[in-house]
């Protein structure tokens, strides 16, 4: 789950900004156009003012844009599971708790 | 009409036309690329065919290729005339593997309809695996270029273009002699330097019209989101002896036999496995994302993994170093942002790895070069499954293999098959436990034994009893194993791997159960073969019915 998903941290951290100094912040960039996801974090939130668009900031937004990569990886690979189209979940909760490296143990195995 | 006289070889006809000139007359070579896995879109080029075309280019030839897979036309046979009627063609080289068996049937039809003078020389793995049932099944090839072709493949183009008709002295090869009886030569040596070889000829494939348009591979979001892929093989062969599979005779694993229908080829477990140097790798790399703008590269290699271990860990981390030192290390990786397939700069790559082979520092510095995925033939979570197939690997180092590849940032492919010849339930509950506790999402494979392979030989008759004893029917219903074909399962029939594969993925263990008490009240036991320990003659010998073929190299490899 990305930062700008999380809605209630999202709105702690903006309610952490507002508190820091009267609620007047406006830093955004006012003509930037928003994108989807901007809009659809903006449609949970209401308040007195206008949030900025954290959501579209260099750090965040370029998380983002890696986690729906990932995502949308595993959602297309799904689609076309079958043969060498195959994955591993990466939100998965396995754990190892085994050796790094093949064991003589296990070599003999084989 | 040049070809037109009979009874007129082309030395002769050379000869006289150009007194001069004709002994350095070069042949006219057209390729031909059949077309296979029609049910997915072209995205790899024929990497073999590019690499006979550069060979024989650089020998001063004229070459054309016709990728019949990239452009799939909709009347194959008309297009196949106009491009036969194109040119005088003196050689028609056609091959692929065994899955391109029906397209290479009626390309070859068509060679022998709309040029008939040329030459119809075949080569890999489809003619390679049962050359002597091919050179039967396709009686419009003339030549047959067994196992690796670097060096047989130019030496029969000489030999066609001095007008040389004695085939007998050329290794390597199986043909028709005058009276049109089979006749197989001995066994080529391999290529031992294979860095001599040049770099293949990529421009004589469709790049910009169709591979470039299909880089997208559904293996990571990086590969998924390139936007110019290509092929590269780094190496030949793989060490280990997986029972379902084959290496093409480029491993030296191919020996020659006398059957009472004729000569015929077998394979061994012998295993010369070639590398190029990473040089070799780094500088190919780097001339396809100069040239072509490629930012993504697919290995094609077997393994990558047994190629390291064989060089004592030396080969990838020498690979990844000269990656980074040549510029190649993906922008996204170098400034430690997240990978945005329009800004990202360098080449990302994928290839294949080893359960039993794969460790930490060694993926930590693949992935520092781009990595983004490694394909795991995995195949099963049962170790008793794994054993019997050969894998060289347990259930417990399948799973180190998933987590230290993903603990690397790089997506492990969890390849799968069911339907192996000692599957039973309790090997499928186990691979469905771990596919649960991993994470794995699959759809498996089926397995199949491809012509070529240990399994092929061992199950050949179950198979064709169930093509009504037709070997041709077999090859034209083989594909990529995603199908059910020849099933190879002692315990269970086609409508149940079907069946149970369903119940996999949907991970209904009750049904499966349920559906185990009604097989034990119909069958009792399940047959548990086993295959290790079974000896090289075994595979080789057919009951006594053959022998090998005592000849230089061949008799070494064993």
């Amino acid at each position: 789950m990305s930062r700008c998903d999380n809605i209630e941290a999202f709105r702690g951290a903006m309610e952490g900004l507002l508190n820091q100094g009267g609620g007047v912040y406006d830093l955004r960039q006012k003509n930037a156009p928003r994108t989807n996801k901007q809009e659809k974090v903006m449609s949970y939130l209401k308040g007195n003012y206008e949030v900025d668009n954290l959501c579209g900031s260099a750090e965040i937004g370029s998380a983002v844009k890696d986690e729906s990569l990932s995502t949308k990886f595993e959602d297309f690979a799904r689609a076309k599971l079958g043969g060498s189209i195959a994955f591993v979940m990466k939100n998965n909760t396995f754990v190892w708790d085994g050796p790094e490296a093949v064991s003589t143990a296990d070599k003999n195995k084989l | 009409m040049v070809k037109g006289f009979t009874g007129l070889n082309l030395e002769t006809f050379w000869l006289i036309l150009y007194p001069n000139e004709y002994s350095h007359y070069m042949s006219k070579i057209l390729f031909i690329n059949p077309i296979i896995r029609e049910e997915d879109s072209p995205r790899h080029i024929p990497y073999g065919m590019a690499m006979l075309a550069a060979i024989v280019m650089k020998e001063g030839h004229q070459v054309q290729a016709f990728d019949a897979n990239a452009w799939r036309p909709q009347n194959l046979e008309r297009v196949l005339q106009d491009v036969l009627q194109a040119d005088r063609w003196d050689i028609v080289a056609v091959g692929s593997l065994t899955t391109a068996h029906r397209c290479i049937k009626v390309i070859v039809q068509a060679i022998k309809r709309y040029a008939p003078t040329a030459k119809v020389v075949a080569g890999g793995g489809f003619l390679t695996s049962i050359p002597l049932d091919i050179m039967k099944l396709i009686p419009g090839i003339d030549i047959g270029v067994l196992g690796e072709a670097y060096l047989t493949f130019p030496d029969v183009v000489a030999r066609i273009d001095r007008g040389d008709d004695d085939w007998s002295s050329c290794q390597g090869i199986i043909f028709r002699n005058g009276n049109g009886h089979i006749k197989m030569t001995d066994a080529r040596p391999l290529l031992q330097d294979i860095d001599t070889l040049p770099f293949p000829a990529y421009d004589l494939w469709p790049l910009e019209e169709v591979y470039f348009k299909n880089s997208m591979v559904l293996l990571s979001a990086e590969s998924m989101s390139a936007h110019r892929r290509l092929d590269i093989n780094a190496s030949y062969g793989c060490s280990l002896i997986c029972r379902y599979c084959w290496h093409l005779g480029s491993i030296g694993d191919m020996v020659q036999v006398d059957t009472p229908e004729g000569p015929d080829t077998r394979f061994t477990y012998a295993r010369n496995i070639r590398w190029h140097s990473p040089r070799y790798i780094v500088d190919l790399v780097k001339h396809v994302h100069e040239k072509y703008g490629v930012d993504f590269v697919s290995f094609l290699d077997e393994n990558l993994m047994t190629m390291n271990a064989a060089t004592g860990g030396k080969w990838l981390p020498e690979i990844s170093r000269l990656w980074i030192e040549e510029g190649l290390q993906p922008s996204c990786i170098r400034d430690g942002v997240p990978h945005d397939p329009n800004k990202c700069r360098g080449v990302h790559f994928g290839g294949t790895s080893h359960a039993g082979l794969a460790n930490a520092e060694v993926l930590r510095v693949l992935r520092d070069a781009g990595c983004s995925y490694l394909d795991y033939g995995l195949e099963s979570f049962s170790d008793r499954v794994l054993k019997n197939i050969g894998k060289g690997s347990t259930a417990k180092n399948n799973e180190r293999a998933i987590k230290i590849t993903m603990e690397a940032d790089i997506r492990p492919i969890p390849n799968q098959m069911i339907g192996f010849p000692d599957e039973f339930f309790d090997s499928i509950l186990a691979t469905m436990d771990a596919w649960e506790k991993l994470g794995v999402v699959v759809y498996p494979f089926f397995a199949t034994a491809y012509p070529g392979s240990e399994w092929y030989y061992t199950y050949k008759d179950k198979i064709l009893a169930q093509y009504d004893g037709s070997l041709d029917a077999y090859l034209e219903d083989l594909g990529d194993a995603t199908k059910i074909t020849g099933v190879i399962s002692e315990n269970f029939t086609a409508v149940e791997l079907l069946g149970l594969r369903e119940l996999m993925v949907k991970f209904d263990r009750r049904k499966i159960l349920e559906y185990e008490k009604a097989w034990r009240n119909l069958h009792g036991e399940p047959k548990i073969p086993k295959f290790v320990g079974s000896k090289l003659w075994d595979r080789i010998g057919d009951g006594g019915k053959i022998k090998l073929v005592e000849q230089g190299k061949s008799k070494e490899l064993i």
